[in-house]
């Protein structure tokens, strides 16, 4: 429909991209920074402030143990820090690609390789965290 | 006091590239940056063409770029932009016709799509649709716009994706989509909700900064996309969900509007 609004003739802008795709993306954006802090809260005090056995003095030793004595959760932890990290900071790639491309085919095509990219490292660091979980556990065993 | 004036020039028909004329003005103490352009056009070069009305910073006609930020030229002393020089251009962003005239095809076009009326399906009362004070109060700032397109043009996003409605049509969908009167809340998120609308708009706050009237644009779209949010989730009219409309406190645009008045952008 055309609307003349004041002396210029407008043609309104069509919706070019289904409405509920940018929706997701926002919602679950700051879903993912909440879970970074609290993620990231564990994983830093877990890394760099827990204190078990040896004393003060952070060493390759001292974090070792940890894992020993705690594999299960600092695996579910830090996957749950990958997929917060790797959904956020991915997102914001797709943002910057929104904002540059417009063409929604290279938009569709350009989104696909980032989840591809974000699943792949998700896939691959998950199953790292797993094996050393498994690993701690079977040498604790 | 004399001031030097560069003026943007660019005629389609004999310029390949854009560029600066310098012209100097007498300048006294309260004239605008709109009466020296004026006095440029009316007595050193009638060739210098640009846009305006009303001269009361209402009509929204005269937005230009000045010393580096959007601003209407009706509405701003030389005197306060404490510069011996003063830079004039046309809007960022907007495709330009000729010397400060910007082609505004492409904005009402955005503003278009939001269907920029009061929509409401029931039949009309005997007198008209009242509003209660808090109602109006969360549009209350958002009717202030004039359509200068000074907060769209001031928009890195803008610049970049043409594509994107831009501050100035997602006010306007903010304006109707709060209206306790209006009852195409469902349509307009469709528009102001899609990858072109809300989720574009990455906080930058040049839209606020630069708005002339004091809208809180940035802060309009925020509102815009929990309401878009909430809507497409299907959480509207539940008790689970906390209110997201804004009710913004008396004062509290002119207040900002004034910090950002000293903002310089780099």
């Amino acid at each position: 429909m055309e609307r003349v609004v004041g002396s210029v003739t407008a043609q309104p802008q069509p919706v070019r991209v289904a409405p509920k795709t940018g929706t997701y993306s926002w919602l679950l954006m700051r879903l993912t920074a909440y879970g970074l802090i609290v993620f990231l809260t564990v994983h830093m005090i877990f890394n760099h402030y827990l204190d078990l056995r040896t004393g003060n003095k952070l060493t390759f030793e001292l974090v070792n143990r940890r894992f020993y004595a705690y594999p299960v959760i600092y695996a579910i932890n830090d996957i749950g820090l990958l997929t917060c990290t790797l959904f956020h900071g991915l997102n914001g790639v797709r943002n910057v690609i929104y904002d540059l491309v417009t063409n929604p085919a290279a938009r569709r095509v350009l989104t696909i390789l980032v989840m591809l990219i974000g699943l792949y490292f998700l896939y691959d660091g998950s199953l790292t965290l797993l094996a050393l979980a498994q690993m701690q556990n079977s040498v604790g065993s | 006091m004399e001031v030097r004036f560069r003026v943007h020039r660019y005629d389609p028909e004999e310029d390949a590239t854009a560029r600066y004329q310098v012209y100097t003005v007498d300048v006294d103490g309260d004239m605008t940056v709109l009466d020296c352009l004026n006095q440029i056009k009316w007595y050193q070069d009638g060739t210098v063409t640009f846009r305006r009305s009303c001269r009361s910073a209402i009509c929204g006609s005269c937005g230009m770029l000045i010393n580096g930020r959007n601003r209407l030229a009706c509405n701003t002393r030389v005197a306060d932009l404490e510069a011996a020089e003063v830079s004039v251009g046309p809007l960022p962003g907007f495709p330009i016709l000729r010397d400060l005239v910007v082609d505004w095809d492409p904005f009402f076009a955005k503003d278009a799509a939001m269907k920029p009326y009061l929509i409401n399906d029931t039949p009309p009362p005997d007198k008209e649709r009242r509003q209660s004070p808090e109602e109006y109060s969360k549009i209350d700032n958002a009717t202030l716009c004039i359509m200068c397109g000074c907060c769209s043009s001031s928009c890195p996003v803008v610049w970049n994706n043409g594509q994107y409605y831009g501050p100035a049509a997602l006010t306007k969908a903010y304006r109707f989509i709060f209206d306790s009167r209006d009852t195409a809340t469902r349509e307009r998120i469709d528009m102001a909700g899609s990858e072109e609308g809300t989720w574009r708009c990455h906080t930058i706050f040049n839209c606020t900064t630069d708005c002339p009237k004091g809208v809180l644009n940035t802060q309009n779209i925020q509102a815009l996309k929990r309401k878009v949010m909430l809507e497409k989730l299907g959480f509207t009219g539940t008790k689970l969900v906390f209110n997201v409309d804004p009710i913004y406190k008396e004062g509290e645009a002119q207040h900002e509007h004034e910090a950002g008045g000293i903002a310089t952008r780099a």
